[in-house]
C-alpha cells in the first residue's frame, strides 16, 4: 500500500510522525454472495405469503365439483379476474371441465 | 344460452340483410359488434368457465355446416389448455411444454388482458417445474413477452405472475442470458418501485442474480438507474431484502468508482452506516460492511463516512463473534484511518484495536496494528489513551511472535515509533519498551530478511527509544551501532552512485523507499545514541565521521543538521573533536554557521566550538568573534533584534538568557548524562512542537564564555557543560 510521508516532517527529522493511506477494496468475492441463495429463496417465499395472508379465501376458477351458478359468477368477477386476492391456479387440476365439448358448439358447459 | 333456433334466426336475419335487410349503418353496427366480441369468443372457446352466465356473444356462423375458425380452434384450444394442465399435473413432459410454449406466446401478447393474465399465470406455473422451466428458457420469445408483459401490463397479478416466472428462470445460466437479452433489466429495475411486496422481491432477487452470474449485467443496472433505486431501498426494514440490496450495491460498485459517486450523491453513506448502527442480523451486517468497504477507497465517500460517524459504526461489531465480519469492519477501518486522525472520542475504537492485538488472526492483527499507527499520527490524544491501556506491550508482544512477518510488524513499529515520540507520556512508553525486553527484538528487526519500508520504521523507532537514557545500554549491546552505521553506509552509496550516473528507480528507492531518507533517519539514530559516552567512542572507531563530513556539504538541510547534530556530540570528547577536526570539517561548518536554519547553526557553531578548545587564544578570539556574527546577525531568521542589539555587547549573558526565554519552547531533550556531569533536566513543555522546533538555548549559553574574552583554560565543567544539543 502506498505510504505518505508527512504530518511534520519539516521539523522534527528522524521520526515524524506518518500517515499511511490504505485502499483495500478487497477481492471481488461473488463467491461469497452465494451464501445469500437461501436469503433469497426466504425472501419469494415470503412475499408469497404476504401476498397470500390477504386472502380469506382461495377463489380460483370454478371446480367442477363446484357446480354452482352463484359460485360461478363469485368466482368470475372482474376482482377475481384481475387475481386481486384470488389465487388462480392453485387447484388448476379442476379447472378442465368433465363435459365435453362437442365440435362445433361453444358457450359454456351446462354448469 | 345459445340454442340453435337463435343462431338460425340471426343467421336468416344477416342473410336477408345480404339480400339488402339491413341498411348501411345496421350492418356496420352488426360488424362492429362482430369485431369486439371476437376475443370473448376465443375467450369462450379456450376458457367457458370465465364467462358471464347469460353472455350472449355473436356468433359468426353463418352455414351450419362450415365452422367459424373461432369454432375450429374451440378443439385445438381446448386441447392445449388440456395439455397444460396435464403438464402441470404430471410434470415430466418437455416435448408437450415445448409444443405449448409457442401458444404461449401468443396468449401473452393478446390484446385481451385478461388472457395475458391468465398466460402470465400459467407460464409462472410451468416456471416451476424443471422440463417445463427449460422449455421457457430455451425461448426467448416467451421470456420476451413476459417482458413485455411485465412491462406494459397495469395489472397486479399478470406482473407478479410474469416477475415470478422470470425469478424463476434467472436461477439457470440460459434463463439469465434470455432475461438479458431480451432487455429485461430495465424492466426489473422499474419495478424497484413497485409497492407490491411480491413484485419488489421477485425484481431485487432476479437482478442479484443477474449481477451475479450474466455478464453484462452491471452495465445495464447502472444505466437504468438501479443505484439510486437500490439506494432509496436501503430506507426500507426488511432484513432480508436489506442484505440483498446492499450485496446489489456491492458489486455495482465495486471497482467502479462512478457507481461509487452515484451512491454518495444520493445518500448512501447515512443509510448504510444507520444500518450498521441499528441491526444485529449478521448477514446483513456483513453484506453491508462490504459496500462500506468498497466506498471506503473512494477519497470522496471517505470523508463522507467518516463525517456521518463511520468509525464508531463500524467500531461497535469490532467484538462480534463473526469474523468475517470483524475483518470488513476492519479493513474499512483502515482504508478511512487516514481521515479519521482528527476525530473525536475514539477511545472505545482504540481500546478495541489494541485488544485486537492479541488475535490468532493475522489479518486482524495487520489491520488493527496499521489503525492504530494513523490513529497514532500526530494526535497526543489517542497516543496517550493507546498508552495507557497497555498499547507499548500489546504492541511488542507482536513482534515477538510476528518473527519475519513484515506486513505484520512494519504497522506495528510504525505505532510504536508515534507513541515513543511528542506526547506527554512519551518518555514512560521509551522506558516501557526497554523493561519489557522489547529492545532486542526491535534491533533484530533492521537485519535481513527486512526490507527498506520495516527498516526505516524500526530506525526511527530507535531514534526516539534512545532519547530514555535507560535504553543506551540494551541498544549498544545488542549491536545497534554497527547495524545502523552499515545501513548508513550502504544508503549512502546509492546517494552518491546516483549523482555520479543515473541509477534505475529501483535503486535509488528501493521498494519505494528513498535512500537519501534512511541516510538521514539513519544519522539522526546515532546523533542520539552518541549522546552516550560509550556508544560515541564506539561510533568514532568505526571510522564514519568522514560521511557525517561529507553529509554536512548535503543540499538537504535536514541531512545538514542531523550531520552537524552528531559532530556535535562526538566532539565533546577531546578525542572526537580532533578527530572531527582533522577529517575537515571545520570548512564545511564555517558555511554552515550562515545557514538560515537555526539549529543547523547553532549545531555547527558548537562544533567549531568544541574544535577549539586547546587552540591558541588568539585563533579562539577570532572564532567567538564570528560565532557571535553569524549566530546573531540581523539577517538571521531567528530574529537576533528582539533581544540581542540593544543590550550591551558586553554582557553577553543577558542576551543570552533574553534568547533563551524567548526560545526555550518545546525542548525536550535534558536527560541526565550517563556520566552525571551535566546539568539537571529542564522541565518540560508540551507544545505540539518537535525536538528541533527551538534552538537549544543552553548551547547559546554555552557559547557565552567564547563571546566574553574566551580563557584558553576554561574550566572543564563549562566545557562540559555543553549540554545535550538534540536540536
Amino acid at each position: 500500500m502506498p505510504h505518505v510521508g508527512g504530518g511534520g516532517g519539516g521539523d522534527d527529522l528522524a521520526s515524524s510522525d506518518e500517515i499511511k493511506v490504505f485502499k483495500d477494496e478487497g477481492e471481488e468475492e461473488n463467491r461469497s454472495s452465494e451464501n445469500l441463495t437461501d436469503l433469497k429463496s426466504s425472501l419469494v417465499t415470503e412475499g408469497e405469503e404476504e401476498k397470500n395472508g390477504q386472502l380469506l379465501v382461495s377463489h380460483s376458477f370454478p371446480s367442477p365439483k363446484i357446480g354452482h351458478s352463484s359460485r360461478l359468477q363469485e368466482s368470475l368477477t372482474p376482482a377475481a379476474i384481475s387475481g386481486k386476492g384470488c389465487e388462480p391456479f392453485s387447484s388448476i387440476g379442476y379447472v378442465v371441465s368433465p363435459y365435453p365439448h362437442p365440435n362445433g358448439t361453444f358457450g359454456p358447459a351446462s354448469m | 344460452m345459445w340454442h340453435q333456433g337463435d343462431k338460425r334466426d340471426r343467421d336468416q336475419v344477416v342473410f336477408e340483410s345480404s339480400q339488402g335487410g339491413f341498411t348501411q349503418d345496421q350492418m356496420e353496427e352488426i360488424t362492429q359488434q362482430l369485431i369486439q366480441t371476437r376475443s370473448q369468443r376465443v375467450r369462450a372457446s379456450m376458457f367457458p368457465e370465465t364467462l358471464e352466465e347469460g353472455i350472449e356473444i355473436p356468433s359468426t356462423q353463418f352455414d351450419p355446416e362450415a365452422p367459424t375458425a373461432v369454432q375450429r380452434l374451440a378443439e385445438p384450444s381446448q386441447m392445449l389448455k388440456h395439455a397444460i394442465v396435464n403438464l402441470i399435473n404430471y410434470q415430466d413432459d418437455a416435448d408437450l411444454a415445448t409444443r405449448a410454449v409457442p401458444e404461449l406466446i401468443k396468449l401473452l401478447n393478446d390484446e385481451d388482458q385478461v388472457v395475458v393474465s391468465q398466460a402470465a399465470v400459467m407460464v409462472h406455473q410451468l416456471s416451476k417445474k424443471e422440463a417445463s422451466r427449460h422449455a421457457i428458457m430455451n425461448s426467448p420469445q416467451i421470456v420476451a413477452a413476459l417482458v413485455r408483459a411485465m412491462s406494459s401490463s397495469s395489472d397486479v397479478e399478470t406482473t407478479r405472475s410474469a416477475a415470478a416466472a422470470l425469478h424463476n428462470i434467472s436461477n439457470h445460466r440460459q434463463g439469465l442470458l434470455a432475461i438479458f437479452k431480451s432487455g429485461g433489466i430495465p424492466t426489473l429495475v422499474k419495478l424497484l418501485s413497485s409497492p407490491v411486496e411480491a413484485v419488489l422481491f421477485y425484481a431485487v432477487t432476479t437482478l442479484h442474480n443477474l449481477l451475479l452470474h450474466q455478464e453484462g449485467s452491471k452495465m445495464a443496472v447502472r444505466l437504468a438507474g438501479g443505484l439510486q433505486k437500490f439506494v432509496m431501498l436501503l430506507q426500507r426494514n426488511n432484513v432480508k431484502l436489506l442484505a440483498l440490496v446492499t450485496d446489489c450495491l456491492q458489486i455495482l460498485a465495486y471497482g467502479n468508482q462512478e457507481s461509487k459517486l452515484i451512491i454518495l450523491a444520493s445518500g448512501g453513506p447515512a443509510e448504510l452506516l444507520r444500518i450498521m448502527r441499528s441491526y444485529t442480523y449478521e448477514k446483513l451486517l456483513w453484506t453491508t460492511s462490504r459496500i462500506l468497504k468498497v466506498l471506503s477507497v473512494c477519497s470522496s465517500t471517505k470523508p463522507a463516512l467518516v463525517e456521518a460517524g463511520g468509525l464508531h459504526a463500524l467500531a461497535i461489531h469490532l467484538g462480534h463473534q463473526s469474523q468475517r465480519l470483524v475483518l470488513n469492519c476492519l479493513w474499512t477501518l483502515r482504508n478511512l484511518s487516514d481521515a479519521g486522525t482528527k476525530q473525536e472520542n475514539a477511545d472505545r475504537l482504540l481500546q478495541s484495536l489494541v485488544q485486537l492485538l492479541e488475535s490468532n488472526d493475522v489479518n486482524v492483527v495487520t489491520c488493527a496494528a496499521g489503525i492504530l499507527s494513523n490513529m497514532t499520527c500526530n494526535n497526543q490524544r489517542n497516543k496517550v489513551v493507546v498508552c495507557q491501556i497497555g498499547g507499548i506491550e500489546a504492541l511488542v508482544r507482536v513482534i515477538f511472535h510476528a518473527g519475519d512477518r513484515e506486513e505484520i510488524t512494519e504497522p506495528v513499529v510504525c505505532t510504536l515509533r508515534h507513541l515513543t515520540n511528542r506526547h506527554p507520556e512519551a518518555e514512560i512508553a521509551q522506558n516501557t519498551v526497554g523493561q519489557i525486553n522489547g529492545i532486542q527484538v526491535i534491533v533484530k528487526l533492521l537485519h535481513p530478511p527486512s526490507r527498506w519500508p520495516l527498516v526505516k520504521a524500526v530506525i526511527g523507532l530507535i531514534r526516539n527509544l534512545a532519547v530514555c537514557p535507560a535504553n543506551q545500554i540494551p541498544l549498544r549491546e545488542h549491536g545497534t551501532i554497527p547495524t545502523l552505521i552499515q545501513l548508513l553506509v550502504k544508503s549512502y552509496m546509492v546517494t552518491q552512485k546516483e549523482r555520479s550516473s543515473p541509477a534505475s528507480e529501483s535503486d535509488v528507492n528501493p521498494d519505494g523507499v528513498q535512500m537519501d531518507e534512511i541516510v538521514e533517519n539513519a544519522v539522526g539514530a546515532l546523533h542520539i545514541l552518541a549522546r552516550d559516552p560509550h556508544n560515541r567512542a564506539l561510533i568514532t572507531a568505526h571510522q564514519i565521521i568522514p560521511i557525517f563530513v561529507q553529509l554536512l556539504y548535503s543540499d538537504i538541510e535536514n541531512v545538514q543538521r542531523v550531520a552537524a547534530g552528531v559532530l556535535c556530540e562526538i566532539s565533546a570528547d577531546k578525542e572526537g573533536a580532533e578527530q572531527v577536526e582533522a577529517e575537515g570539517a571545520t570548512a564545511p561548518l564555517s558555511d554552515l554557521l550562515y545557514s538560515s536554519n537555526e539549529a543547523v547553526a547553532v549545531y555547527a557553531a558548537a562544533v567549531l566550538y568544541r574544535m577549539s578548545q586547546g587552540k591558541p587564544p588568539e585563533y579562539q578570539k577570532r572564532l567567538s568573534a564570528e560565532l557571535t556574527n553569524s549566530l546573531f546577525r540581523e539577517s538571521a531568521p531567528w530574529g537576533p533584534t528582539n533581544h540581542g542589539r540593544e543590550a550591551n555587547p558586553r554582557n553577553p549573558d543577558e542576551m543570552y538568557r533574553n534568547k533563551m526565554y524567548l526560545e526555550n519552547q518545546g525542548d525536550r531533550y535534558g536527560d541526565d548524562r550517563a556520566d552525571g556531569s551535566y546539568p539537571k533536566q529542564r522541565p518540560r513543555h508540551e507544545r505540539g512542537r518537535n525536538d528541533y522546533g527551538a534552538v537549544d538555548s543552553t548551547v547559546i549559553l554555552e557559547l557565552t564564555p567564547m563571546v566574553s574574552s574566551a580563557h584558553p583554560d576554561e574550566s572543564p565543567d563549562q566545557v562540559a557543560a555543553w549540554y545535550d544539543t538534540d536540536l
